[in-house]
């Protein structure tokens, strides 16, 4: 009998690997801007209400099905839902668990290769957005441009190796160099050190942006008060708005990286009696300690500060890399040195999940074909470093990369959590899921969330996704019918998809002439009493 | 600020950063794992396609 060939250390750092993947740009960038225009205050009541009808629950029902499947010695998205919903189909519709975290990846590595560029054109004083203060939004746009490409297309390889080019080649080294070296010495011993010194960080700019008072006596409305006012004074009225609970399940979604594939794939290393519920719990908690301690506290509130009401708006981009620039810029003293570190944050932030995209592929590969470690990362070098080379080149406007998010890292993510929480509550039961759930737990899963995680949730994520796809689906097709670069990033998805479903098929081949329940017709091991 | 803003805010923040801590708290306090365990018969190699059963 061989040893398994992965596990994780310990527990804190399972935790801490499956915080740091839900921990991301959002939670700095994204919330902020959301909550800010969608009630201040006000949006907390939604926000906290999808907290626990649909973040917390789907991530158990992740948890759950990751351990069960690690039980029975699978690892990888399609295996785990092949044996937890007993079929052929179900392993098929697992897929998604891997063509969500591959495709996100291609494009989330080149933004954590922006935030590293910007961290260290920081840290050696090369951001100067010049003496001109009415100048300092001009400057700073011109930068994104100019580290981005986002111009035009192929900009970056112009005139010579471009600076960017070469960030992204050591966020790709990086993050492939620290999934070579396995699970519990490459990313939990990262995630063990990432994810406090991130915490330190984080606590460093919020510290000094709560000590800025008011910079400009001429202003007296710009201050941090008058900024965490913008951020969090109540508006009632719009929790009458469907578009603001929209938000808000969005935001708790996107968050807490459910439906990602990575939870199952994660779990799944968990040892067979340790603890689930807790751990999920404790990771869910961490992510919103990170989104509504920190983001809430620090990205509005220092925008406001500097640039008023005007400019503490924006998208994650905007915020993070247009405005924010800006108020480092008026920040003084301490401004650029203030930006360094809040890069470092936001680098740190996105490395930690960018290492749990690759994860659930790596160990697909290895599972599905048998490959090594070394191969199985040859490989999957291969095809990521092939398909962030696809969304660097076709920078003009982003369209690649915002392609790739709408329709993988938004849309499939509703349909792989939907997938997910129907196969525990309905094909796995929720007898024996909770049975699985609380199998050397430390903490019980209260009974309420039988009925939420059968029906509540379910439904819960039917809405939000009609709302979404009502909202978004039309401008996005619209841009598919003019777009030349979104239609062949369509095909980039559509072809990286189909060579999923074909690894899978091998794989189940292989599963299948070595006599593996794949099936899961037969009792996990240790079912009995 | 209003004072339902603070209300807001301090409600908030206090409620994630009490949860946080008290989940690590818990899991803090809790018993190690055990190293010693071994992958029950009959089940494969974790993370290994079939070959690594031996």
């Amino acid at each position: 009998m061989s040893q398994p060939r992965e596990q994780w250390g310990t527990r804190l750092g399972m935790i801490l690997a499956v915080a740091g993947s839900a921990v991301g740009l959002g939670n700095f960038l994204r919330f902020p801007g959301q909550a800010s225009q969608h009630g201040g205050g006000a949006f907390m009541i939604p926000y906290f209400c999808a907290l626990l009808l649909l973040g917390i629950p789907i991530g158990w029902a992740e948890w759950t099905l990751g351990r069960y499947g690690g039980r029975r010695g699978f690892h990888s998205c399609p295996a785990v839902m092949g044996v937890a919903g007993r079929g052929a189909a179900w392993r098929y519709l697992g897929v998604l668990g891997l063509l969500v975290p591959l495709v996100v990846y291609m494009y989330y590595i080149l933004i954590e290769s922006w935030c590293l560029r910007y961290f260290f054109d920081y840290l050696r004083g090369a951001v100067d957005l010049g003496a001109d203060p009415a100048r300092y939004a001009d400057a700073s746009k011109a930068l994104f441009v100019q580290v981005t490409g986002s111009d035009q297309d192929g900009v970056v390889y112009r005139g010579g190796l471009h600076e960017s080019v070469v960030f992204w080649v050591v966020a790709c080294a990086v993050n492939l160099a620290l999934i070579y070296r396995g699970l519990s010495r490459g990313i939990e011993r990262f995630c063990s050190w990432a994810m406090p010194l991130m915490a330190l960080c984080a606590v460093v700019v919020l510290v000094r942006v709560l000590t800025l008072g008011t910079p400009d006596p001429s202003m007296p409305e710009r201050s941090v008060l008058g900024g965490l006012g913008f951020m969090w004074n109540p508006d009632f009225g719009k929790l009458g708005d469907f578009d603001t609970w929209l938000a808000a399940a969005g935001q708790i979604f996107f968050s807490l990286s459910v439906g990602f594939g990575v939870i199952v794939n994660y779990a799944s290393y968990a040892r067979r009696k340790d603890d689930i519920v807790l751990s999920g719990l404790t990771a869910s908690s961490t992510n919103e300690m990170f989104e509504v301690a920190f983001g809430g506290l620090i990205t509005i509130p220092a925008a406001f500060v500097f640039l008023g009401a005007s400019g503490a708006v924006g998208g994650t981009f905007g915020l993070g890399f247009n405005t924010l620039p800006v108020v480092f810029e008026y920040m003084q003293p301490l401004g650029r040195a203030i930006g360094a570190i809040w890069f470092l944050m936001l680098f740190l932030a996105a490395i930690t999940s960018s290492l749990s995209m690759l994860q659930p592929v790596l160990a697909f590969l290895e599972e599905a074909l048998g490959m090594p470690r070394r191969a199985s990362t040859t490989l999957l070098a291969g095809i990521t470093t092939a398909g962030s080379f696809w969304v660097v080149w076709f920078s003009k406007d982003l369209v690649a990369l915002d392609t790739m998010d709408f329709w993988v890292g938004t849309a499939m993510i509703f349909v792989l959590a939907t997938v997910q929480i129907i196969a525990f509550g309905w094909r796995m039961g929720l007898d024996a899921g909770f049975a699985e759930a609380h199998r050397g737990a430390l903490l019980r899963i209260p009974a309420v969330f039988r009925f939420i995680m059968k029906y509540v949730a379910p439904v819960f994520l039917l809405v939000v996704f009609v709302g979404f796809c009502w909202q978004n689906l039309p401008s996005y097709l619209a841009g598919l019918a003019k777009n030349d670069v979104a239609r062949w990033t369509m095909g980039v998805i559509g072809a990286t998809l189909v060579g999923l479903l074909v690894l899978t098929r091998m794989g189940e081949k292989r599963w299948r002439a070595a006599g593996l329940d794949i099936d899961g017709r037969g009792p996990a091991p240790e079912d009995g009493p | 600020m209003t004072a339902g803003g603070w209300v807001f805010m301090l409600c908030s923040v206090s409620f994630v950063v009490g949860l946080a801590f008290w989940c690590f708290w818990r899991v803090l306090s809790a018993p190690p794992h055990r190293a010693d365990e071994t992958p029950p018969a009959g089940a494969p190699a974790a993370g290994a396609g079939p070959e690594a059963r031996g």
